[in-house]
């Protein structure tokens, strides 16, 4: 993969940390910082399933369960046993990096598509036990009253600018985290493990441990982000393991161009904003959608993100002079 | 206890003929088709808006005449559009779930779009209850656990006896030994697109019949089939059909002694138990 | 001639594997191709049959230009191609893997009769024919693999290697099968490591090295066996 040049990316970082802070002073309109805090949580979950599907080439479709588990975690730890805030966010990171690790070792032992198929399944299963388990979980309607985080005795306000810088934080950190991991020797192995699996293999690498590390990893912040979502909109909600929520950040992870986790981020942002612009047109929209999807995947395989790269290349190799 | 074995025959009929179109597109292709439940959908607007009177008012047998009709051409289109342009590329089965996840998605929501969101229901083939071997049921039902068998029987014998059928079977085996014999890949690629479409359209005429019409109606029974293939193992069509029936019996039977909640999670257990002890499925190859 | 190949160049993506092949087969006539491995007596046989395209060159079948035709185009013009250690469809019974080789159009209508000849040629097929091909050993698949190549009743059948390690005994049985193929007037082009089958079979030969026409034998009492095998492999077999 070619990036730009250091001096380049020293620069890109730059600009995006000063918009990061300049954001909540710009964005204060209710909507519209909603809309900003849902685009940075999906932009985490979209990019930690970049992790899984695109660099391990794993057909995880449990991603945006985890990330809904998170939620009642946090809900029941909360609601129901009193716990202080913050703690319950670390339980439901704890709580589904134990089932990511678990489903991962299960479904591991298929391949390809039977682990699409079986993930997909046990989506399913969370669904039908969360709606059936109305004392715990609220039903159908989903558990509403999750508390408000504090930090220093100060409420983080839905109203304020509050949740939105703390959306901004978890979508850095996450970013770094899976910058890096994607580029230490473990992410060299997944990415081995994914494009010729006898080979590495053959050279040491354990492939299902690899794996369901890979699927452990990518669902920490994920779950992070559910848990700060339950508590940004009070409520955990079935919602969220509907179809369409999958496909929502699916696309995100495919426009943005798989094995890159930039390009889900700024997918997941572009298309939080674009949905909310397409409003107007009501269902219509999600044909749009669709219609788009299958047309980058036509025409653009690598994704938006895959374009920006073309371009710095072909800029590079103009300004070195050997552009044809 | 008889009720259950009705319901578990019917939800069973149902899923065998879903996936069985699946497993006959895997075995060819190599791709699995998520725009399938989508398709059923589809199947079942189609006969609806011919037949009934807030529609073209045609009456059923024009209804899912055009029905099928119409699948035959959907899965084709489906093909051409959504499958083609990506077979024999690398990460063609990962891109091919995504295109067919934005068929669905746009299918659904142009049902949506075009019908609204209000439940309908197609007309019974044949209403009014019967009387089995003392069981009583509607007849719709006793239709449905008929006619699954038949037509499954006859998609076997298509499969086994005709030309084309054969072609099929062919690309799905050895595509070049296949190409070798004269077989238009591209062709029977289409054909088996539209010969699992069509089943589709059954079903979802079934369901119909059975149940409401509604933009989101292939989700549930999709996911069953998918349950349905991975017990069965993906391309081979009698282990679908048994995996089918079976899975349509321990729903019915968990949902009446256990509770309908209940039936999800033990589905699920039975599935993690059977891929725990054979990963290809009951019946399935190793590929 | 039936078939004329000129100047044929093709290889698999950058690399040539053929670098200007000639030859030719007359109606009727049964020519046998040899020569090391890996020199491109397959690669051949690939772009006859419209499975690689030709870079450069002509394939003229009947006189007419047929490289870079479709494979189903080709076969529907009559060339049948029996791919070398075929595993042909194994979860298909011998019986529907030789009904499917009646694909071809011209051949459909004619397939029970076919079907009867095959079997003429090749009894054990008919006693095999309820098993699947999967179950087959590796003579029996080869005279599945040539039997479904009949049922298209080919004006040209080619063979690629069909003894290839099978046993003497079933060797030469199947040496006298096709030779009965050869009699029904069906054009050959058998492909064997085997000089001796080939000298038996067929009028002419051409040895492929190199990816190129290394000798053409016109005549059988030309060069015995020996005089081939010390000049182009460099041991006595
Ligand atoms: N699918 C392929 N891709 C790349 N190279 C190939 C392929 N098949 C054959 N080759 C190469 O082409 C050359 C000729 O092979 P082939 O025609 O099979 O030889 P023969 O049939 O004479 O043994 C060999 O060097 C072989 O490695
Ligand atoms: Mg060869």
């Amino acid at each position: 993969m070619s990036l730009p040049s250091t001096p380049l990316r020293l620069a890109a970082a730059v600009v995006v940390l000063l918009l990061a802070i300049l954001l909540p002073f710009v964005v204060t309109g209710g909507a519209a910082k909603n809309l900003v805090v849902l685009a940075l949580l999906f932009a985490v979950v979209a990019s930690n399933w970049d992790l899984t599907l695109g660099y391990a080439g794993i057909f995880n479709f449990a991603h945006v369960a985890f990330f809904g588990i998170a939620g009642y975690v946090s809900a029941i730890a909360t609601i129901y046993f009193g716990l202080p805030v913050w703690l319950d966010i670390a339980l439901a990171v704890a709580v589904v990096a134990v089932l990511a690790g678990v489903t991962a070792a299960l479904a591991l032992r298929l391949r390809g598509i039977y682990v699409a198929l079986v993930t997909f399944a046990f989506v399913q299963l969370c669904v039908a036990l969360i709606i059936s388990q109305k004392w715990l979980t609220g039903g159908a309607v989903g558990l509403v009253g999750v508390p408000d985080l504090a930090l220093f005795g100060h409420r983080l306000s839905p109203s304020g600018p509050d949740y939105l810088i703390l959306a901004e934080l978890l979508l850095i950190a996450s970013t770094v985290f899976l910058r890096f991991l994607v580029r230490s020797d473990f992410g060299l192995s997944i990415v081995a493990l994914r494009d010729n699996e006898a080979y590495a293999v053959a050279r040491g690498i354990s492939a299902t441990r690899q794996r369901v590390l890979a699927m452990v990893a990518s669902s920490l912040f994920t779950a992070a982000a559910g848990a700060v979502y339950a508590h940004y909109l009070i409520v955990a909600s079935p919602d969220v393991f509907s179809f369409s929520l999958t496909t929502l950040i699916l696309s995100m992870v495919l426009l943005g161009g798989g094995a890159t986790i930039y390009g889900p981020i700024m997918a997941a942002i572009a298309l939080t904003v674009v949905t909310e612009q397409l409003a107007g047109f009501g269902v219509v929209r999600f044909m749009i959608i669709a219609v788009l999807i299958v047309l980058t995947l036509r025409f653009l395989p690598g994704g938006l993100w895959s374009l920006g790269e073309r371009l710095t290349v072909l800029r590079r190799n103009s300004k070195q002079g050997i552009g044809a | 206890m008889s009720s259950v074995i009705v319901a578990g025959l019917v939800s069973g009929s149902i899923y065998a003929l879903i996936a069985s179109g699946l497993s006959l597109v895997w075995g060819a292709l190599g791709v699995f088709n998520f725009a399938h439940g989508a398709l059923l959908m589809a199947g079942a607007f189609v006969a609806w808006f011919v037949s009934d009177p807030a529609g073209l008012d045609l009456g059923l047998t024009a209804g899912v005449l055009t029905s099928m009709i119409f699948m035959i051409a959907a899965g084709g289109v489906l093909y051409v559009l959504l499958v083609r342009p990506w077979l024999g590329k690398p990460a063609a089965e990962l891109t091919v779930i995504m295109t067919t996840v934005a068929g669905a998605m746009f299918l659904e929501n142009l049902a949506l779009y075009t019908f609204g969101a209000r439940l309908k229901a197609l007309d019974q083939v044949v209403t009014g209850t019967v009387s089995v071997a003392g069981t009583a049921m509607q007849a719709q039902n006793l239709l449905v656990i008929v006619l699954a068998p038949v037509l499954l029987g006859g998609l076997a014998l298509f499969l086994k006896l005709s030309k084309h059928g054969l072609a099929i079977r062919a690309i799905a085996q050895n595509d070049e030994a296949a190409r070798l014999l004269g077989i238009r890949i591209e062709r029977t690629y289409f054909l088996t697109f539209a010969v699992s479409a069509l089943l589709a359209g059954v079903a979802g005429v079934m369901i119909g019949g059975l149940f409401n019409i509604t933009p989101s109606m292939g989700s549930d029974p999709l996911l069953r089939a998918f349950l349905v293939v991975v017990f069965g193992g993906l391309g081979s069509l009698p282990g679908t059909v048994i995996a089918a029936y079976l899975i349509g019996l321990i729903e019915a039977a968990s949902s009446y002694y256990i509770g309908i909640y209940w039936t999800p999670v033990v589905l699920f257990s039975v599935l993690i138990l059977v891929l725990l002890v054979r990963p290809n499925g009951l019946l399935g190859r190793a590929p | 001639m039936q078939l004329e190949v000129e100047s044929l160049r093709t290889g698999y993506g950058r690399i040539e594997v053929l670098h200007g092949v000639s030859l030719f087969v007359n109606a009727g006539e049964a020519v046998g191709l040899f020569g090391p491995n890996g020199h491109g007596k397959t690669t051949l046989l690939r772009a006859i049959s419209g499975l690689l395209p030709a870079a450069q060159g002509t394939i003229r079948f009947d006189g007419r230009n047929i490289a870079n035709g479709s494979a189903d185009a080709i076969v529907e013009a009559g060339i049948i191609h029996v791919a070398q250690a075929s595993a042909l469809f194994p979860r298909m019974t011998v019986f529907e893997a030789l009904t499917l080789g009646a694909y071809r159009k011209a051949a459909w209508p004619h397939r029970k009769a076919t079907l009867e000849k095959v079997f003429a040629i090749f009894p054990r097929l008919a006693e095999r024919r309820s098993q699947n091909c999967r179950t087959l050993s590796g003579g029996e698949r080869q005279m599945a693999a040539i039997g479904v190549g009949l049922m298209a009743m080919p004006r040209l059948l080619m063979l690629d290697e069909p003894t290839l390690g099978l046993a003497p005994k079933i060797r030469q049985e199947l040496a006298r099968q096709i030779g009965l193929v050869a009699q029904t007037g069906t054009s050959l082009v058998v492909v064997d490591q085997d000089v001796d089958l080939l000298l038996g079979l067929c009028e002419r030969l051409y040895l492929i090295e190199n990816g190129m026409v290394a000798l053409e034998i016109n005549d059988r009492s030309e060069l015995q066996h020996q005089d081939i095998v010390q000049r182009y492999f460099g041991t006595a077999a």
